[in-house]
């Protein structure tokens, strides 16, 4: 599959470097998004790209300046890019301060990284039904949308930002329809090229990522995909980073295979969509009020993750669920037992992994992955 | 042999306080059989509006502090973490949760009959820190009760329209808080008694607050920062006029010692302020070790007197006279924290009035392990205060309650080289 080959290609250089470079090609604008759900529309209304921002592959090393090393490696990774002036291609930032190491991360970046001209840091509530959520969460939209066209003199208009979302829509439309072949035959791609498709749309214009997404749906022959006979799991968590790769090949490289997922680089990025009114400001926050996959760093009790997730290894008949936390991230930590709960609940086989941004070995996850995918097997 | 010996001069008034607390735990273990509603609070909490209903109201943290100061924690750390609870969950709220999960299940111990707490009517959660709501969601599981809570914006823009528009927005949240308890407790609210505890009690508070604030100042040190956060225990959560009485006698008890010019250490060379949060479990060791070096931890942002400016905030002199509207100083008082503010601000409004205004020598950054609002920023604190002040800091990583995260060989030594440092300068 030609796509498929592009995608992983993208993903063997460092999303910094590759960005630098698409930027001089193009001579576009590039603004960083740091924290879960930056509504990204209101930046590519502005012709500008937004991409979200990773932590990268690289030694922590600056960052270990700003930060103990009981923070996740997102937040250290990203400070670290930001210190070594590995992000100085950015134009700006936007960071939605999903959780308090984020917050945290708003004042260190600007003291040292001095090249970022604007950083732009945005409070969303966190209480999702409540009554005056909806018209504080607008509040806070409007305040983004005009220090954004304050900055960059230029207005975004109501037509600009319907089209932007309409263009993020076939976004998720696309990729909802990947999955659901996934779902149906997990064969058609390795996980981590999976996660290749994602990242890539995650920093790359969304027009052009729906065009080859358009290429590789109509590459992807599944006639040619008989009855997989292995052990099918589900992925949830790793949230703000992508998935260390060598645990996608090793869940592969031990008789399973991933059938679906509420990863960040994941089903997470794209599973909602903007149900586009007349108001797009206030479609924006709807989709926030009413995101599908029931977030850690949000409370609404009408959205229970665990209950979440049973229904999606219902829905894709899979044999396990592998929680993964990345390592210190604490509003996982609170929601996790609640899962667990609800597996045990439904008797669905459960398997908690921390990620951590340095690893010496993975010998020890290996073990307890290949032991979970026994333990399906014999079931 | 002499200088062994030396030890803080304990303000006398806080040998009450363990009293008052196990009095006040005591009156909420009797509140179901009295008919009383009991709120398990986590986070900032207006313990004024549940006061006024009368009902029974702990902060959690303050419960999870109680059992890691009477060294019982790890009974029930093991247990949250034993159901699923990781380790980088914070650790008040392993502890919590554990005792919560022990009482579900109907197996507590009779000798910690000290520590218990009857079930929750309903939970409330202010959310300055975003673990607090979500530790008050798993509370509403655990007992299957109601839960509110006030979600509690962090304010990036440091101008007073955006403060005060934050301040609003945590009104109306508790506008409707009054409505839910009465709701849950089935009578319309006791607004006179919020009034009487609002202007009557806080304000005479508010005032011996800003008084002792001034004292504290005095060099050497009237009462040491170790006296004034664990003064600070009983207005976290009692609102009866026995606090006022408690903080009319610690306020005579320190103009006493003006007028006698008795001091925390008598010999006090060095001046050190403390930031962050307390790791309850080493004040003895700590303090033991200060002392005896005429060392003297004279303020901190965590304690009642020697808060500076933060104390203002907290008790806005004149914001008594927001229109003499009570929620309105609550939502003050809850949105001020600094959870929720800049490092800029913190700078500002924090250290830079510790520092200047107490003549501090050094600082020691707590840096909490599982408590990522103390924590972050730290390491650029550190720098900025020795830039601004040209004074040393040390940051210590511990936690402040788990302590299997305090490791005392690395805090002893960051703490003598910091006083290596100061007196090198100071001779
Ligand atoms: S992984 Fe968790 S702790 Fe880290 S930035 Fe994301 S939400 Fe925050
Ligand atoms: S993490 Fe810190 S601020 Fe947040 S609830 Fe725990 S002790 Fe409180």
């Amino acid at each position: 599959m030609k796509t498929l080959s592009l995608f992983d290609k993208m993903n063997s250089q460092p999303y910094y470097e590759r960005l630098e470079e698409w930027k001089k090609e193009t001579g576009k604008k590039i603004i960083g998004c740091w924290g879960l759900y930056v509504p990204e529309e209101m930046i590519h209304a502005l012709d500008i790209l937004p991409v979200i921002l990773f932590n990268g592959r690289e030694p922590i090393t600056l960052g270990a300046q700003h930060w103990q090393s009981y923070m996740c490696g997102p937040v250290r990774g990203v400070t670290d890019l930001a210190c070594k002036g590995k992000l100085d291609f950015l134009d700006g930032m936007v960071i939605h301060d999903c959780c308090h190491e984020i917050r945290g991360s708003v004042d260190i970046i600007k003291l040292n990284a001095h090249n970022i001209k604007y950083i732009k840091p945005i409070w969303f509530p966190k209480i999702l039904k409540q009554k005056q959520t909806k018209q504080r969460l607008l509040e806070e939209l409007k305040k983004l949308k005009g220090s954004l066209e304050d900055f960059w003199g230029k207005e975004i208009t109501v037509d600009a930002l319907h089209r932007s979302i309409e263009i993020y829509n076939e976004n998720s439309d696309l990729m909802a329809e990947l999955y659901e072949m996934r779902r149906r035959h997990p064969g058609i791609m390795k996980a981590g090229q999976m996660q290749h498709i994602i990242l890539a749309g995650m920093q790359m214009p969304k027009e052009e990522h729906n065009q080859l997404l358009k290429d590789l749906l109509s590459e992807i022959r599944t006639d040619s995909f008989s009855e997989d006979e292995r052990v099918k799991i589900i992925l949830s968590g790793s949230l703000c980073g992508e998935m260390p790769e060598e645990i996608l090949d090793i869940i592969e490289d031990v008789g399973g295979c991933v059938v679906d997922d509420d990863l960040y680089v994941g089903s997470r990025y794209f599973l909602t969509r903007v149900s586009d009114g007349n108001d797009p400001l206030e479609a924006l926050a709807d989709r926030y009020i009413d995101m599908v996959p029931p977030c850690p760093t949000t409370q609404d009790p009408s959205n229970d993750l665990g209950q979440y997730l049973v229904n999606m290894v219902e829905k894709s008949r899979a044999g396990g669920i592998i929680n993964i936390i990345t390592k210190f991230c604490e509003a996982h930590c609170h929601i996790y037992p609640w899962v667990r709960y609800a597996c045990r609940d439904a008797g669905i086989p459960e398997l908690l992994i921390e990620t951590e941004h340095e690893v010496t070995s993975f010998d020890p996850i290996k073990t307890r992955i290949q032991a979970f995918v026994e333990l399906i097997k014999g079931e | 042999m002499e200088e062994q010996r030396k030890r803080y001069n304990r303000l006398k008034c806080t040998a009450q306080i363990s009293g008052m607390m196990d009095k006040f735990y005591e009156d909420i273990r009797r509140a179901p059989s009295e008919g009383r509603k009991v709120c398990w609070c986590v986070g900032a909490s207006p313990f004024e509006i549940l006061a006024a209903q009368d009902v029974a109201s702990f902060h959690t943290e303050n419960q999870a502090a109680r059992i890691s100061a009477g060294q019982e924690h790890m009974y029930y750390i093991d247990k949250a973490e034993k159901e699923g609870w990781p380790t980088d969950t914070c650790s008040y709220t392993r502890i919590n949760v554990g005792s919560a999960l022990y009482i579900v299940e109907g197996q507590w111990r009779e000798d910690h009959e000290r520590y218990r707490v009857p079930k929750p009517d309903f939970i409330w959660a202010g959310n300055t820190c975003p673990a607090m709501v979500q530790w008050a969601d798993s509370l509403r599981r655990i007992f299957d009760v109601p839960m509110f809570g006030v979600d509690c914006p962090f304010i990036y823009d440091d101008d007073d329209e955006t403060y005060m528009k934050t301040v609003e927005y945590t009104r109306s949240q508790l506008q409707d808080f009054i409505t839910f308890i009465e709701e849950n407790t089935g009578r319309p609210y006791n607004w006179d008694a919020l009034n009487n505890i609002v202007f009557g009690r806080m304000r005479r508070i508010a005032e011996i607050r800003a008084e002792i604030d001034e004292l504290c100042k005095r060099k050497p040190a009237i009462m040491s920062a170790f006296d004034q956060m664990i003064a600070m225990g009983p207005y976290n959560q009692l609102r009866n006029q026995e606090l006022v009485e408690f903080y009319e006698e610690m306020l005579l008890e320190i103009k006493d010692r003006v007028k006698n010019g008795i001091v925390a250490l008598p010999d006090e060379k060095y001046r050190l302020m403390w930031r962050g949060n307390f790791p309850w479990y080493a004040v003895g060791k700590m303090s033991r070790w200060m002392a005896p070096q005429d060392i003297c931890l004279a303020t901190s942002g965590y304690g009642f007197g020697g808060v500076g400016p933060h104390a203002r905030g907290l008790f806005p002199p004149d914001g008594f006279g927001t229109d003499d509207d009570p929620l309105t100083f609550i939502a003050w008082n809850v949105t001020t924290r600094g959870y929720t503010r800049t490092l800029d601000f913190k700078m500002r409004e924090e250290v830079h009035e510790y520092v200047d205004g107490y003549e501090i020598d050094g600082a020691i950054l707590h840096s909490p392990r599982s408590c990522r609002p103390w924590s972050m920023q730290e390491y650029d604190m550190a720098k900025l205060i020795e830039k601004r002040y040209g004074i040393p800091v040390a940051v210590i990583e511990a936690d402040h309650t788990d302590p299997r995260y305090y490791n005392e060989a690395s805090v002893d030594l960051k703490l003598q080289a910091l006083i290596e440092i100061i007196k090198e300068r100071k001779g």
